[in-house]
């Protein structure tokens, strides 16, 4: 069964051109996130205070900033950062949010009405300034701005699972494993959630964007990373006070988020055509 | 979906051109809450002069941008420097100080000393509040009292005596020190000192005054739009050369590029706290001037002085010496500032310079072995999020770096970084601060043991010479005894001075009499623009 979904989905993605350009796109900056140590030409705080400002130029195709650090070293250092945040946020929110959905549509009734209105109450908070309001309570720093993302992740993973397992659930085949005697989780886990997989593949492509969107929105408010870390956001923070004279500070760190965002959306809309029963002919 | 967030990654990359930004902090840090008050209030005739004579008319209505919107315009009711830019357009002053810093008569026409503890001040007879009451010694007494009072301006006002300040007669009032106190008329000129109308504060309340202020100065509050500006009027009725236009309106604009783009598109006459890094385009920027002169602010880094491992003043030299001042203030405030060869501003009295400063990082390896961290020391640099402290703060880092010193950056608001201070969680953090009134009394308060400052002092022997150097009223002593001072702490390494700031001002052609105030608080009633 799982092979077969992943078989289809790829000819699916495969026709998609657009789709294989973002994949293209998020491997090229995966590769770049791993190997960054070998491919960045300078290191993430090699200051030269008497190189600062210097416009795009051989030694620094990106240009360096106002420490005379180099931004495109800078920028592959903070791919690191965008796709952990990205990764380890969609991770954890899809993990809560797949758990209270499946609760909720399973059990139904109380559970459903109890664990649904909590989600609607998140749900009523832009995600953004839940975000702030969360890092703000727990401090600065990477971890609880991953934490602050993952958590306005959860309602839309809630909602998808649960919507998808109020639609599974009454099939024949549950009644038949519920006749042999399986328990409540090998039901969810076996027979209900595999089959709700395709809306969530796409829901965690595309919550990767917007967790890294978000995790940038934080730094650029100060609020995420701690210098002399390279984020992107926070370099774009940084920079913006300077673009008048020294646009490329920030015009590269805003190509690199505007990249990567790209990138994933469009491969998690091909995911989706692929995914989506109606248009499989 | 997928326009939608293209739509926002886009918006993310331009961020910074709308200037979305959470970071501009418009509070000054609590060292900074005091302010010199009136200060230009009065135009002379021949600068007057000098206006008709640059031809042309003159611009009915004055428009100054400042960094961020006023919670309050209470003398007593703020730590902003905002506010206090406000108030000193409003608010008037018993003494103030001249562009050379001595204290001149404002409020007061005379006073004389009549022991060691009151000075006996004898008001202008001409003074009306913009509520129509006559000022009076009423007046004085209770601002005084409220001075001491209010939380925001008590620390300041705590060597003023509210008990023993009385009216002698309507004219006439005592002003009473609780000890013999030298600089007492530098904290009268400052916006604390600001006599408010004793009727107006108990007939409104705090609060409504706060908004609808009433003082005796050249300009009459008018009218307050949250969030965008406020608008004064000319006082018809003010005793002094009364300004020569009509209308001044204070602009609110937190974000620096916006603030100077406001100032090229000509919407601004004269543009407050521009950013150090694009004040030498704007200069070059046909039509507009940058205002440059010595400020009372400085930058600092500061060790928690209870802090156990920085204790050890080997370690704080090592970090003293690790450090290329040179480099750090040319980088981050270009030529906008000096660097800082004491404890406190180059402007403040009795400043004594102790060198230039020693950049060794050989020696600061070695001062760091010897004290038993060879191998590397790590210590945490919480730092405001404004980009002046951040960027010295990642400099700093960086040579730190070079001597085995891991310095861990957390960044926070200032009003946060100083209360974390004060409960001690703070090892080192890099501040900037204005101390206003000019007097060293006032720049190294922070070091007073019974303060409730955020460097946790403990050292008792800088209690001692503050409390001789505020009771010397003989300049040369009192001078000497802060140089002692200044030398002690310099060579503690309590606090490492980084620059000694300029303060500047974007001003268009048209702008004239513009005083460039060290403190940041500019009157702008002795300006005149022509069309």
């Amino acid at each position: 069964m799982k092979e077969g979904l992943f078989i289809q989905t790829w000819r699916g993605l495969k026709k998609n051109k657009l789709a294989m350009f973002g994949m293209v796109m998020i491997l090229f900056l995966l590769v770049v996130a791993v190997f960054a140590d070998v491919l960045a030409p300078y290191g993430v705080d090699d200051q030269d205070l008497t190189r600062k400002f210097l416009a795009p130029c051989l030694a620094h195709p990106f240009g360096t900033d106002e420490f005379g650090r180099d931004i495109l070293s800078r920028i592959i250092h903070g791919c690191r950062y965008s796709l952990m945040i990205g990764a380890v946020a969609a991770t954890l929110s899809a993990a809560a949010g797949m758990l209270i959905g499946s609760l909720a549509g399973f059990y139904g009734r109380q559970a459903d009405n109890i664990l649904m209105r909590l989600i609607d109450i998140m749900l009523a908070i832009p995600s953004t300034l839940l975000g702030i309001s969360i890092v703000a309570a727990l401090g600065n720093g990477i971890r609880n701005v991953i934490i602050a993302v993952a958590i306005g992740a959860v309602p839309a993973y809630a909602r998808i699972v649960r919507a998808s397992i109020l639609s599974v659930k009454e099939q024949e085949y549950i009644e038949a494993a519920r006749s042999i005697g399986a328990s409540d989780v090998r039901i969810i886990l076996k027979h209900i959630l595999p089959n709700c997989l395709a809306p969530i593949i796409v829901q965690i492509t595309m919550s990767v964007a917007k967790a890294i969107l978000e995790a940038s929105s934080l730094s650029f408010i100060g609020l995420g990373v701690q210098p002399p870390s390279a984020e992107w956001g926070a370099m774009l923070s940084a920079g913006r006070a300077y673009i008048r004279k020294a646009w490329w500070i920030v015009t590269f760190p805003g190509l690199a988020i505007a990249m990567i965002i790209f990138g994933l959306n469009l491969f998690g809309d091909g995911l989706r055509d692929a995914l989506d029963p109606r248009l499989k002919t | 979906m997928k326009k939608k967030s293209m739509v926002l990654a886009v918006l993310l990359t331009m961020g910074m051109l709308a200037g979305c930004s959470g970071k501009t902090d418009t509070k000054t840090p609590e060292t900074t809450d005091i302010a010199s008050g009136g200060q230009t209030e009065a135009v002379t005739a021949s600068t007057t002069a000098v206006a008709e004579n640059a031809g042309g008319a003159i611009k009915d209505e004055v428009v100054a941008v400042l960094k961020g919107e006023p919670s309050n315009i209470d003398p007593h009711g703020n730590t902003e420097l905002v506010a206090m830019t406000t108030q000193v357009q409003i608010f008037e002053t018993l003494v103030k100080k001249d562009e050379d810093g001595n204290i001149i008569p404002c409020l007061a026409e005379s006073w004389e000393q009549v022991d060691d503890t009151t000075i006996r001040f004898t008001l202008r007879d001409d003074v009306y509040f913009h509520n129509g009451e006559k000022l009076t010694a009423d007046d004085v007494v209770f601002t005084i009292q409220r001075a001491t009072e209010k939380p925001s301006s008590a620390s300041i006002f705590a060597s003023f005596d509210a008990e023993k300040t009385k009216a002698v007669d309507e004219r006439t009032v005592d002003v009473a020190t609780k000890a013999p106190f030298a600089a007492v008329y530098n904290y009268l000129t400052s916006t604390r000192g600001g006599i408010v109308s004793k009727k107006a504060v108990e007939e409104m309340g705090d609060d409504q005054f706060g908004r609808n202020p009433v003082g005796t100065g050249p300009f009459v509050f008018d009218s307050w739009v949250s969030g965008t500006s406020i608008t004064l009027k000319r006082n018809d009725a003010y005793w002094g050369e009364k300004p020569a236009y009509g209308t001044l309106t204070l602009k609110f604009i937190t974000e620096t590029a916006n603030r100077a783009l406001e100032i090229e598109s000509g919407n601004a006459d004269i543009v407050l706290d521009p950013d150090t890094g694009d004040l030498d385009r704007l200069a070059e920027t046909d039509g507009l001037k940058v205002v440059t002169g010595d400020s009372y602010g400085m930058s600092y880094i500061v060790f928690s002085m209870d802090d156990e491992v920085l204790s050890d003043v080997r370690i704080r030299q090592a970090l003293s010496l690790a450090l290329d001042l040179d480099s750090i203030v040319e980088t981050v405030y270009g030529s906008y500032a000096s660097v800082n060869e004491s404890v406190m501003p180059g402007t403040v009295f009795s400043y004594k310079s102790q060198g230039a400063h020693e950049y060794d990082p050989e020696k600061a390896k070695a001062l760091l072995a010897e004290s038993g961290y060879a191998e590397g020391l790590t210590i945490t640099l919480n730092l405001p999020n404004g980009s002046e402290q951040q960027n010295i703060g990642v400099i700093a880092q960086n040579m730190w770096k070079e001597i085995g010193v891991t310095a861990n950056i957390s960044t926070a608001s200032t009003s946060e970084v100083i209360a974390a201070g004060r409960r001690g969680d703070n090892q080192a953090t890099i501040m900037a601060a204005t101390y206003s009134t000019g007097d060293p009394g006032h720049a190294l308060a922070d070091f007073d043991t019974r303060s409730d400052g955020f460097f946790r002092p403990v050292d008792k022997k800088i209690d001692e010479l503050l409390d001789k150097g505020s009771a010397a009223y003989d300049t040369a002593e009192r001078a000497k005894i802060y140089e002692e001072l200044q030398d002690y702490i310099y060579h503690q390494y309590y606090m490492i001075g980084v620059a000694n700031k300029t303060v500047n001002y974007v001003i268009t052609d048209q702008v004239q009499n513009f005083y460039c105030d060290p403190g940041n608080i500019p009157s702008f009633a002795s300006v005149t623009v022509t069309e």
